[in-house]
């Protein structure tokens, strides 16, 4: 015989939608009959007691209380299932693991485990990012916003608050930090030393603090401050906090600042405040010509120019008997098409090529290159911007976007080099050089030159050493630096003059 | 940890933070009743508290603070909720709230600025006619037919209702509703219109599933229209048995139906019931969508209430 249980919940305030969710889940459970989850109204308990769900008790229900009323095949069914009713009605107490790791749910929470915490690492939905911003803003923590799809609107306002309050936003779309040695995000293992980057692009940060640190020197702070930071809209606002920052940090002896080309007035600004400071400056704005400077700075044209600046060391260079590792390329072969995962990769890259008196298109082109068209010869792309990473992970962290486009160019008669960053460190792919070995296992013989370069450190936990030697063996020639593999496969097509 | 110098910042000063330093949200639209309410009185306690909105009883009445992102309404204060939610866990069931002219107050910590919001009323009705009308009615059914919800009373705003599985708050609703759509029908036709059936507005009076039970929805829904179309003798004459019934549903819905019975519903509302009457079907469209987002099926409700309405009133022009 069936049986019925009620429970009749005062001050219990649940929105429609979850009512009606846990009204359902109970229906579905095994032996439940019917099952009803509604306010105590005269004409629900009339609509209960014909679908014979009430209990006469429980008509003294009003239209202030939520009456829970299951129908089960018998008794043990109908306690179970009002008990995992009441189990959905009280959501916060299910899920609890009963682990004792530090894993706080709020700002709040995590602030009263770790007082003496000064900054936050935020990367939630867009849509949230800002509040949760400010939240930590609110509470004295400078913030890493790692989240995209924050407005301009919101970036500038909350860059004003936090400056206001003597603190740092790092975003949005902050991927790469390294701050007291410690990588956030998409980092290397870089020693700590005397060299302070602000970078408003990550690639960038990591190439030149990789470069850094395997000519023996450390970097101190690397922040990034977001890729709209230097735009007019935004006037270099962490930009300059940054500045301000890393002036005032003892252990930062000389000031690295890398950026896309800021606008006219933001590069004046920026170098007013830089010539205003006492330490020693490198800055470079991939694709830009070198303004006038003040006497404490030095402007690159490269990444690998500004690690050399910086540190006052030059890189390995590229053996000048490139024609012994540089395959003989057929004259058919004429053009260079390189597949990037780092934006300002490929921006360096394409430095190279305009550097060298070589025009280049690009989907993301920095000043003088071309926007790709069918007519384009040499092509560099970012597979890191909008086009590519909508809807699916970075390459960085999923190559299968560039595996696609790099099966396609290896079949290609009329490609001579194929160019490719393989960028490593935390976050990043745990081996991106085998999958690019793989698929280079797929294509024929007859096929473009591969070059690449290695992003990171033997420290960084894909070891720089060993992704090398991964792609040395699977025939694919590897530069010191993105710039140098940008300059050997130029190099390369010298050999049909 | 950042070291060095950036371990010992000063706390930070905000341009719109509170005495005792929490961040103060601002309410960016609060709505008719919502302003007269604030307007007139000093005190108020925590009534309900749901996920994303709160309610305060206000000497008996009720007013909502909420996400803006809820929309606007009649008894909605719609905060902007610059630092997220946390405002709303600072209230507490029962907590007392101070209400000033600028702000509402937590244990004398202004928590809600009301400064400078605006207020929200319903548009005025947009001129309409029995062509506007019959086409955007068709459009409706064509377009709502496969979205109506099989719970609630949903599919009522549908002449083919009965294509629906029945569901036991339908199957209580429907005689009601006939009952009221032949008064309503008897109504548009008499001099001095009559009170109707009292015996189906309490079939109806808290009826159905959810937070605002279907039938308050529906019955809100001929309260709106009845208003907005100028048939407020009518409509005086439906709220007559509604009133001394209120104290039966919940309190939340009863102050949905006191707003109803001045026409004053959700913003969303008005918008899909304007594009009816205009004839607007591109509008129409794009409403639905924010209806089927009020509640789980309260939007519909009141569509179908509206829609009762408009279909009788159609034959009568």
């Amino acid at each position: 015989m069936s049986k019925i249980v009620n429970h009749i919940c005062s001050g219990l305030f649940l929105d429609s939608v979850v009512l009606m969710q846990i009204s359902r889940s109970i229906k579905r459970l095994d032996g439940v009959e019917d099952a009803a989850l509604m306010i105590g109204t005269p004409s629900n308990l009339d609509l209960l007691e014909n679908a014979k769900l009430l209990l006469r008790d429980s008509r003294k229900a009003t239209g202030g209380d939520i009456i829970l009323a299951v129908r089960a095949r018998d008794v043990a069914t109908a306690t179970s299932a009002m008990a995992q009713a009441e189990i959905m009605l009280d959501r916060p107490a299910v899920g609890h693991t009963g682990n004792t790791a530090l894993n706080p749910r709020t700002l709040r929470s995590a602030q009263d485990n770790l007082p003496a915490a000064n900054l936050a690492l935020i990367s939630v939905p867009g849509d949230f990012a800002a509040a949760e911003a400010r939240k930590a803003l609110f509470a004295g923590l400078n913030v890493m916003l790692f989240s995209d799809n924050v407005s301009i609107y919101e970036e500038v306002s909350l860059k004003r608050e936090a400056v206001k309050a003597g603190l740092l936003v790092m975003g949005p779309d902050c991927g790469t930090a390294i701050i007291g040695g410690v990588p956030l995000a998409f980092a290397n293992q870089i020693p700590k030393g005397a060299i302070g980057i602000i970078g408003a692009s990550g690639t960038g940060i990591q190439e030149v603090s990789s470069l850094i640190a395997r000519t023996g020197f450390g970097v101190s702070h690397a922040l990034g401050v977001g890729g709209r930071d230097l735009t007019d809209q935004v006037g270099g606002i962490s930009t300059l906090k940054a500045l301000a920052m890393l002036e005032a940090d003892s252990a930062t002896r000389h000031v690295v600042l890398i950026s896309k080309p800021p606008s006219p007035s933001i590069v004046n600004l920026v170098i007013d405040a830089l010539g205003r400071i006492k330490k020693p400056c490198t800055i470079c704005f991939l694709g830009a010509d070198a303004p006038s400077l003040p006497d404490n700075v030095r402007f690159a044209r490269t990444l690998k120019a500004t690690a050399e600046l910086a540190t006052g060391r030059s890189s390995k260079n590229i053996r000048p008997d490139f024609r012994s590792i540089i395959p003989q390329i057929p004259p058919e072969r004429q053009r260079i098409h390189g597949f990037f995962c780092g934006g300002t990769l490929s921006s360096e890259a394409q430095v190279v090529f305009l550097d060298q008196g070589v025009s280049v298109a690009s989907n993301v082109p920095i000043p003088g290159a071309e926007v790709v068209s069918s007519e384009s010869c040499h092509v560099l792309i970012d597979l890191g911007s909008d086009e590519y990473t909508r809807g699916r992970p970075h390459p960085m962290i999923d190559p299968t976007v560039r595996d696609q486009a790099l099966t396609k160019a290896l079949a290609d008669p009329t490609l001579a080099v194929i160019l490719l960053d393989v960028v490593i460190g935390f976050g990043a792919h745990p081996d991106p050089a085998s999958t690019i070995v793989r698929v280079l296992e797929g294509a024929g013989t007859e096929r473009p030159i591969v070059i690449a370069s290695v992003t990171g450190t033997d420290d960084d936990p894909q070891d720089r050493r060993a992704q090398i030697a991964k792609l040395v063996n699977g025939g694919i020639v590897v530069a010191p630096t993105n710039a140098d593999a940008a300059k050997l496969a130029l190099s390369s097509l010298l050999q049909h003059d | 940890m950042i070291e060095n110098s950036w371990s010992k910042l000063p706390n930070p000063v905000f341009s719109c933070e509170s005495l005792v330093g929490i961040p103060l949200e601002k309410a960016i639209m609060i709505g008719s009743i919502a302003r007269r309410v604030l307007d007139d009185i000093r005190f108020g306690r925590v009534a309900e508290i749901f996920e994303r909105s709160l309610y305060l009883d206000v000497n008996g009445d009720r007013i909502c603070l909420a996400d803006v992102g809820l929309g606007f309404g009649p008894l909605m204060v719609s905060v902007e909720c610059k630092y997220g939610r946390g405002w709303m866990h600072r209230f507490s069931v029962g907590k007392l709230v101070r209400i000033t002219p600028a702000s509402i107050t937590l244990d004398d910590c202004p928590v809600i600025s009301t400064q400078g919001a605006s207020t929200w009323l319903p548009p005025d009705p947009p001129i309409w006619s029995k062509t506007s009308l019959e086409r955007s009615l068709d459009a409706l059914a064509n377009l709502s037919e496969a979205r109506v919800p099989i719970e609630g009373l949903g599919r009522f705003l549908l002449a083919c209702h009965n294509t629906f599985p029945p569901t036991a708050e339908s199957l209580a609703a429907e005689p009601a509703i006939e009952v009221l759509e032949e008064w309503l029908h008897e109504s548009f036709a008499a001099l001095i219109p009559r009170s109707p059936n009292h015996e189906s507005v309490a079939a109806l009076l808290g009826l159905g599933p959810g937070l605002t039970p279907s039938g308050d929805d529906f019955l809100g829904g001929m309260l709106i229209a009845l208003h907005v179309c100028g048939k407020i003798k009518v409509k005086k004459q439906l709220y007559i048995p509604i009133f001394p019934l209120l104290g039966n549903t919940g309190s939340v819905s009863r102050a949905h139906l006191q707003a109803a019975s001045i026409g004053e519903g959700s913003e969303a509302l008005h918008r899909v019931f304007y594009a009816l009457l205009k004839g607007d079907v591109v509008n129409l469209v794009s409403g639905l969508d924010s209806i089927e987002r009020i509640g789980h099926t309260s939007g519909w409700d009141t569509l179908a209430g509206i829609v009762t309405v408009l279909r009788l009133i159609i034959s009568e022009v």
